[in-house]
């Protein structure tokens, strides 16, 4: 399980180190970016990163310069969360196996749905995101 | 935590199915994420089986579709894992989509697709409409004939699609309920051997190497998109066949079973021939041979790899024959069979050009019967002694009603 | 970035955000990180601004406000302290301006091509409270 980082307040907060950076291609003022931020900065752990094909995706997934600082992953419409599932899921088998560099806490799983992408070419198939620890952020 | 080995006899009765989860299990598959369709399910429930048992150490991720399915794999396997699924039809033409996205993002998955028939009208039975939808998607292709062939696809598979000069995801297809539920003799390989051959899946790119993040998945408009549709297409084109054929001769050593690419029957001194895929491949060699006994000298040629498709090696084995024709066992809806096409571009700027017909076949799992096969070479001997085509272009067999022929 | 042709990059439009290993990312601020050539960080926004930010810290508080809410990363806070703005990846939107609660305000939005020390030199003066 990820753990949540205790913050005592703001000022705690903002020496956060950003993993998630500018000039992405998000609209000026646009608030996905802000949610993304807060969410990233609210643990330590490692990061694996997923979003649906909305907004985020295209403006912060864009070759050659792709804004997430974790290890990140986006697969077809619709998949936001069996994507991360799927990775969730060799982590576990990995560490079953003791083939995976046992590091402590596990990674934080997690997908960003919202901005055309919540539903229908979001988060569809949910179940596998249940099965394996995937939390979601509906921007 | 460990897992069981399992004792197999030297030959088992397995159908084309069990065959496959077999081989599954002595991969050593990480994660299987499935969506169950017919003919396809015992595959995957097969892993489960086995998983639950304690014959795998790996996890099954139950999602709600074929999509979701192909989804899963992509995301596990750009985690970092040897990962596979099997699906068939329906499933496989939901897949599509993410298809393509294993392929461009160069993941090793390995598809077990257990051919059947596409909708409308609704169909559960085989016929290579599934795997003629998929061969654009990037993927190589292995075609099997029977069980056998499926068990011992599969660990080619996974050596090729592995590998790191290579990394493309592979599919092993097998004939719906004519391969995947027909129990046959299958010489098994032991699990240590099986696992030996394959190897320990060494990763590449992988997402769980924190202190290296990558992006998989990107977005790529005109400025990048081109080039990396071209570097995936030269990878297939130039890189593919070599390191097939060399887990073929590396399988040979070990199994004393011989692939070949493209699959000659009496093909050395051939007039006639008769070119196809799956469980068909079987049923022509026979009849091949009654054909000789008529003195109609009769080959058969059977496509091993369809994705990359064998160019030269097609046209290598059709050098010297007379009448060619090409078994499509999906409706080309509006144009010339996949085959006849392909198979055709291969032989038009050779010095020798075979005439070659084509051939629509056994929809929805009908049956090519031997008579047909008869009849068939048939023709194509009276198109060798007239020196042309005497039918048309294209012909349907087997199907009711009027004869069916066009171009 | 150069235009790179077909053979020239990783397979599977794969990226890398770092040269070289990085340790505790969630520990290591961005001046202390090596960005490769293959992270927006490394891009630049600015051309995207009408009007831009200009910071008057005789007046900040550190309340930190305009740090959390920026969507562009582009407030630089080090030891709780606002030290400043990013102005490569700012792409002018004004929340920080919104969000800022002093009086007057310590960030205010100018055209982009005003002068910084004008502007401070003119700096409103503050307003009477009203009910």
């Amino acid at each position: 399980m990820s753990e949540i980082k205790k913050v005592k307040n703001l000022k705690e907060f903002s020496t956060s180190a950003d993993r998630f950076e500018g000039a992405n291609l998000l609209c000026p003022g646009c608030a996905h970016s802000i949610i993304v931020r807060e969410v990233l900065n609210a643990t330590n752990n490692d990061l694996i990163l997923s979003a649906s094909t909305g907004c985020l995706e295209v403006c912060s997934a864009v070759y050659p310069q792709p804004s997430g600082d974790a290890p990140w992953i986006h697969s077809g419409a619709g998949d936001g969360s069996t994507a991360p599932a799927g990775a969730d899921a060799i982590d576990k088998a990995l560490r079953k196996q003791g083939r995976l560099q046992q590091r402590a806490p596990e990674p934080a799983v997690v997908s960003f749905a919202g901005a055309g992408a919540t539903y229908a070419i979001g988060t569809q198939w949910i179940s596998a995101g249940t099965q394996f620890e995937v939390k979601f952020s509906k921007n | 935590m460990a897992f069981d080995k399992m004792e197999l006899q030297k030959i088992e009765v397995w159908d084309g199915n069990f065959a496959a989860a077999q081989a599954l299990r002595q991969c050593q598959i990480d994660v299987v994420a499935a969506y169950p369709i017919t003919p396809s399910t015992p595959i995957v429930e097969g892993y489960a089986k086995f998983l639950s048992d304690n014959y795998i150490e790996g996890e099954f991720v139950m999602v709600e579709s074929e999509h979701a399915a192909m989804s899963g794999c992509v995301g596990a396997a750009a985690a970092g894992g040897r990962v596979a699924t099997a699906t068939s039809s329906q499933g496989f033409a939901l897949m599509v989509e993410v298809l393509y996205q294993a392929s461009g993002m160069r993941l090793p998955i390995v598809l077990n697709v257990v051919n059947r028939a596409l909708a409308a009208p609704l169909n559960v039975n085989g016929d290579h409409s599934d795997m003629y939808l998929g061969r654009d998607s990037g993927w190589i292709q292995l075609d099997a004939f029977a069980p056998q062939e499926a068990y011992d696809l599969n660990f080619i598979a996974f050596k090729v699609a592995e590998d790191h000069d290579i990394r493309l995801p592979a599919m092993v297809h097998q004939d719906g309920f004519m391969t995947s539920h027909t129990a046959q003799g299958v010489y098994t390989l032991t699990d240590d051997e099986a696992y030996g051959f394959v190897g320990e899946y060494k990763p590449m790119n992988d997402m769980l190497d924190f202190e290296h993040p990558v992006t998989h998945g990107v977005q790529t408009e005109e400025d990048w998109h081109f080039e990396h549709k071209a570097r995936q297409h030269n990878d297939l084109m130039t890189k593919v066949f070599p390191k097939i054929q060399a887990a073929f001769d590396a399988f040979e050593k070990l199994s004393g079973r011989k692939y070949n690419i493209v699959e000659k029957y009496d093909m050395n001194d051939a007039d006639v021939c008769v070119v196809c895929m799956g469980t068909s491949v079987e049923t022509a060699r026979e009849v091949a041979t009654e054909m000789r006994e008529k003195g109609i000298k009769a080959g058969v040629v059977g496509l091993r790899v369809i994705r990359p498709f064998p160019f030269f090696e097609i046209a290598e084995a059709f050098k010297d024959v007379k009448a060619i024709a090409a078994l499509d066992r999906s409706s080309p809806n509006g144009a010339p069979g996949m085959l006849f096409n392909e198979i055709a571009g291969a032989l038009f700027n050779t010095d020798k050009r075979a005439l070659l017909s084509g051939y629509v076949y056994g929809l929805g799992g009908r049956d090519l019967t031997k008579a047909h096969l008869v009849s068939l070479y048939t023709e194509l001997q009276a198109n060798v002694d007239a020196g042309k085509v005497t039918t048309q272009l294209q012909q349907f067999i087997g199907v009711r009603g009027p004869k069916l022929a066009f171009l | 970035m150069m235009k790179k042709g077909w053979d020239e990059f990783e397979i599977g439009a794969m990226l890398r955000t770092f040269d070289g290993k990085i340790d505790d990312i969630a520990g290591t601020l961005q001046e202390d990180r090596a960005y490769s050539e293959n992270s927006s960080f490394v891009a630049s926004v600015a051309d995207w601004r009408i009007n831009k930010p200009i910071f008057n810290k005789d007046f900040c508080i550190d309340c930190q406000f305009c740090w959390v809410y920026c969507p562009d990363i582009s407030i630089i806070s080090r030891d709780k302290k606002m030290i400043g703005i990013d102005m490569d990846h700012c792409k002018g939107c004004g929340i920080c301006v919104e969000v800022c609660p002093t009086n007057p305000k310590s960030l205010l939005m100018f055209p982009e091509k005003s002068d910084e020390e004008t502007e401070l030199a003119t700096w409103p003066a503050k307003n009477k409270e009203t009910k």
